[in-house]
């Protein structure tokens, strides 16, 4: 046990040895009498004060002051009033100022953790609403634990992304619908109300479903966890560690050890919180980290007992991530090694951690530390996203390559992409001009021609024989254009009432109308039930031409029924429209036809089509 | 007028006094295909119109063009104006040109000196184009239009003007005449090189504007073209007044496209062509490489345009006709919607 834990003392002006033990839980002040028959034990997480002779004072005392048990029954004194219990006092006495100052360091430390488990207990207790991330302790915070789910299997992905695997994962349908509002919309107007099977519904949206369970199956890799976690030091002397649920996950995925410390100790000796304050003020979270381990540091006595496991479980790292030798000698690499500067003497991070004076000053633990880590990441990935199915890397492939006598081997050709000009359609094409264009003659075209020349050859241009227009021409001219400008504006007024505002907002840009939204005259609710009716027709008639056009046998019973879904749709498009149809608004039952009316059109005839095909069977 | 006085002006006064002052580019792509125009010339004097009775119809657009660019000019000392003409033989740069000193006096002297400089050029070059085809070849002479070849490169060059003028904040649009024929849809194996044209021009912001003159009404793909780029659609019979039309339906400045209210007739026909048949299609196959839109299974099992196989299997799906229990097959018409 480390000295810092105990220390002589005097209580009760009898001399013994005082004891901190952090094994028991709650963790103990022990102090026992150099005879041995004396004892007391202090409960560390009874206690309320602690107080010490300041260092300037000739006197080293140490002086604990107890909560008051509440469970005690409070006494009355002789005229029946309560008297105040008073706490239980303890006073050490030191003859050593380090020994004291050692134990007071621990208790201050002991004290504080579990004073602020008290205080975290009693706000939960109290305002259990409070947003648990301001936990002003050195704590996790605890967050409702969603860990995401894995929609697919990440390592066999290639597998996971083929057709039937995606249309028979359920989960990924359903939380693809609830991502999009839209697609939602769809299927509950034709799956859930109209009965389209949702396999069939599925299956067109193939590419829609392997997007997104690619794009939501992406992780964040590995990293160096630690690393993130910034202790943050408190004006009360206390140190704020913030740490989420995911980077515990990830702490106990990258670092077996503090997993194995925590399924040790939680909830066996601590409370989870009680655990991570341990643990990133012990030696081992330093070591982890990466930190060089001083030997005055104040760690963790329980949480550092794994330090010493720790090492066992690196030692089986090395062997798991020890590189296979190379056959060929990297005679680059011995001339770096030159003996006569460097003396035959291993260079020191071929050697182990200790040198042989005993005395390490840890870097060396360091970089071997982090190279471990950094292996086991890379390597953690190896099984994910199918790299299984990549060919293996040959090692030793370069110097193979490079020792093959290839100097005489021939140069591989150049490769083109051969790109065809199609001649032949384009002489087709021109036949085709040709033929309509053989009413003239090509003497008739000489003689054009030669007018023209000759004509330009007389005189200079003169541009004003084209006043010369009657005014007649002119004007009707203008009277066409004005006519279809007149025509247009009516049309454009009915289209956009919102002209004049349209006016101010697209100057910035002339192709931004496209973009925006036409107003309609209709109210939402009729357009939006327009909207979903167009969408439902649309999805049936897909599903019922994709089926239709199949020509297979099987499919006849699902024709069947998507043909009796169309019935429905053009039932329901109808009905839309009779209920929109009234004297007063007939404006608004104008627009739902001019809506309407193609996918109408399209269901109608998908309904013939079929007809067609259902009479002709009978007939042959 | 009335309309467009009420419903767009007003609102909109402060906002075009500062857009005044850009300036602004005009290239147009005239068709000058002999073929076509010679056509046109032989339909109106066999159906006794008046069109043949005055000048020949090529002379009288070049006038009505040259005036119209002339008015660009007027508008803004800063504006500037391109001319490229759409071949029998392939495109050329009427102006600017690479000769850019005109050896021939061809317009009047006493005409301001800021129109001369362009127009100049501009009848020059027609002149030559029009000598050089008659010296050439019959042979030579293929009947297909580079309409489109000249549209790409009026954009390219739209491009590289606005890249140039990227702190003056140059604006662009594009006017295209073109002559159409009675057999209408002569642009219809174009359809692939145009959609490019709309791509990249709502790309640009250029708008682009068409005059047909002669044949049908319909154009589908430059009306397609000037629907995507708020361009004006016009079709008229013939050159006759052809300046009118211009100066009063071609002049909006592309800072009130979406504002002002277009004199554009009819619907625009959104459906697109068949790459082998040339039919316009409504329902129709697309090749997933290239997406060339065919009405038929093509023959061979690749793209007729791209040549990427097609896979056996889903081709074999495609020719599937629908079937019932009973095992009936049905013939199925797939653009019959």
């Amino acid at each position: 046990m480390s000295e810092t834990h105990s220390g002589a003392a005097t209580y009760k002006k009898v001399n013994g040895m005082l004891r901190v033990d952090e094994d028991a839980s709650p963790a103990n002040l022990i102090w026992r009498s150099t005879d041995g028959d004396k004892s007391t034990t202090i409960e560390l997480n009874m206690v309320d004060k602690l107080q010490a002779t300041p260092a300037s004072s000739d006197k080293m005392m140490l002086r604990i002051v107890g909560k008051i048990d509440s469970g005690i029954k409070k006494r009355k004194d002789n005229e029946g009033n309560e008297i105040p219990i008073k706490p239980p006092v303890h006073m050490f006495t030191f003859n050593n100022r380090t020994v004291m100052d050692n134990i007071k360091e621990t208790l201050q430390h002991i004290i504080a953790r579990y004073k602020d488990e008290e205080s975290t207990q009693e706000k939960h207790k109290n305002e259990t609403e409070i947003s648990p991330a301001n936990t002003p302790v050195a704590s996790e915070t605890p967050q409702p634990s969603h860990l995401p789910q894995d929609l697919i299997n990440t390592a066999m992905l290639d597998s996971s992304l083929t057709k039937s695997k995606l249309l028979s994962n359920l989960m990924l349908q359903q939380s693809l619908l609830k991502e999009s509002k839209e697609l939602m919309n769809i299927f509950q107007d034709t799956v859930i109300k109209s009965g389209l099977p949702p396999h069939e519904f599925w299956s067109t949206r193939i590419p829609l479903l392997r997007a997104y369970a690619l794009s939501t199956s992406q992780k964040i890799g590995p990293y160096n966890v630690l690393s993130t976690i910034k202790p943050v030091a408190s004006s009360d002397n206390k140190v704020n560690v913030n740490v989420s649920r995911e980077k515990i996950h990830t702490i106990f995925q990258s670092y077996p050890i503090v997993k194995k410390a925590y399924d040790d100790n939680v909830p066996k000796n601590f409370k989870e919180q009680e655990f991570w304050a341990r643990f990133f003020s012990s030696k081992l979270f330093r070591k982890l980290r990466g930190e060089r381990i001083m030997n005055h540091d104040r760690g963790d006595i329980i949480i550092d007992r794994y330090l010493s496991l720790d090492q066992e479980y690196d030692r089986r790292d090395d062997e798991l991530l020890q590189h296979s030798v190379r056959k060929t000698i990297d005679i680059e690499g011995n001339l770096n090694d030159d003996p006569v500067k460097k003396g035959h003497r291993p260079d020191f991070t071929m050697r182990s951690g200790i040198d042989p004076n005993g005395n390490s000053d840890g870097g060396m633990a360091i970089l071997r530390g982090m190279n471990r880590l950094s292996e086991k990441m890379v390597e953690s990935l190896e099984n994910e996203y199918s790299r299984v199915n990549l060919p293996q890397e040959d090692p030793d492939k370069e110097e193979r390559e490079e020792i093959l006598y290839s100097d005489l081997e021939k140069d591989a050709p150049a490769d083109y992409a051969e790109i065809k000009l199609k001649r032949k359609v384009l002489d087709a094409k021109n036949q085709q001009m040709h033929k309509e264009n053989s009413s003239v003659s090509w003497l008739e075209v000489k003689n054009e021609i030669s007018s023209i020349t000759t004509f330009m050859d007389k005189s200079t241009l003169d541009l004003t024989t084209l006043t010369k227009i009657s005014p007649e021409v002119t004007r009707s001219i203008n009277q066409r254009l004005m006519k279809a400008v007149k025509i247009n504006a009516k049309q454009s007024k009915h289209m956009n009432t919102d002209q004049m505002l349209g006016t101010t907002i697209s100057s910035t840009s002339m192709f931004q109308e496209a973009s925006k939204e036409s107003t309609s005259q209709l109210p939402p609710s009729i357009l939006e039930s327009c909207r979903m009716l167009n969408n439902s027709c649309c999805e049936f008639l897909k599903h019922f031409y994709i089926n239709f056009q199949s020509g297979d046998p099987r499919k006849t019973m699902l024709i069947k029924k998507l043909y009796k879904n169309l019935m429905d749709c053009q039932e329901k498009i109808d009905s839309l429209l009779n209920s929109v149809d009234s004297e007063e608004n007939q404006e608004i039952a104008k627009y739902c036809k001019a809506y309407l009316v193609h996918v109408l059109d399209s269901v109608n005839l998908g309904i013939h089509k079929y007809r067609t095909l259902v009479k002709q069977g009978h007939t042959a | 007028m009335d309309a467009i006085a009420d419903t767009v002006f007003q609102g909109t006064k402060s906002k075009t006094q500062e857009i005044e002052d850009t300036p602004s580019l005009l290239t147009v792509v005239v068709d000058t295909s002999i073929h076509s125009w010679v056509q046109l010339t032989k339909q109106q004097s066999g159906s006794g119109s008046e069109g043949s009775s005055g000048e020949k119809q090529l002379i009288e657009a070049l006038k009505s063009i040259v005036v119209f660019l002339n008015a660009h000019l007027a508008f803004n000392s800063g504006n500037q104006v391109c001319l490229i003409a759409a071949h029998s033989e392939g495109m050329k740069y009427l102006y600017p040109s690479a000769d850019s000193k005109p050896s021939m006096s061809m317009v009047s002297s006493d005409m301001y000196r800021g129109f001369r400089n362009v127009d100049e050029i501009v009848v020059e070059q027609w002149y030559r184009l029009f000598k050089e085809e008659l010296e050439g070849q019959e042979s030579k002479v293929s009947m297909k239009s580079s309409l489109s070849g000249a549209m790409s490169s009026a954009l390219t060059y739209v491009n590289r003007i606005l890249k140039e003028n990227e702190n003056t904040s140059l604006r662009s649009r594009l006017l295209v005449i073109t002559c159409g024929t009675s057999q209408g849809k002569d642009e219809i194996f174009q359809y692939i090189p145009i959609m490019n044209c709309i791509f990249s021009a709502t790309k640009m912001k250029c708008s682009i504007d068409v005059v047909k003159i002669g044949g049908g009404i319909e154009s589908t793909f430059l009306q397609q073209a000037t629907d995507a780029t708020s361009g004006v659609y016009l079709h008229v019979e013939n050159t006759r007044g052809l300046i009118q039309y211009l100066s009063t339906a071609m002049f909006i400045d592309p800072s009130l496209r979406n504002v002002i209210i277009k004199p554009n007739q009819g619907s625009v026909d959104f459906r697109t062509s068949c790459f082998l048949t040339g039919k316009v299609v409504a329902v129709g196959f697309v090749c997933s490489v290239c997406l060339c839109v065919l009405s038929v299974i093509p023959p061979g099992q690749k793209c007729p345009a791209c040549d990427s196989p097609f896979d056996s299997k889903i081709i074999a799906r495609l020719r599937r006709k629908p079937v019932l229990s009973n095992g009936v097959p049905k013939k199925k018409n797939v653009s019959n919607k």
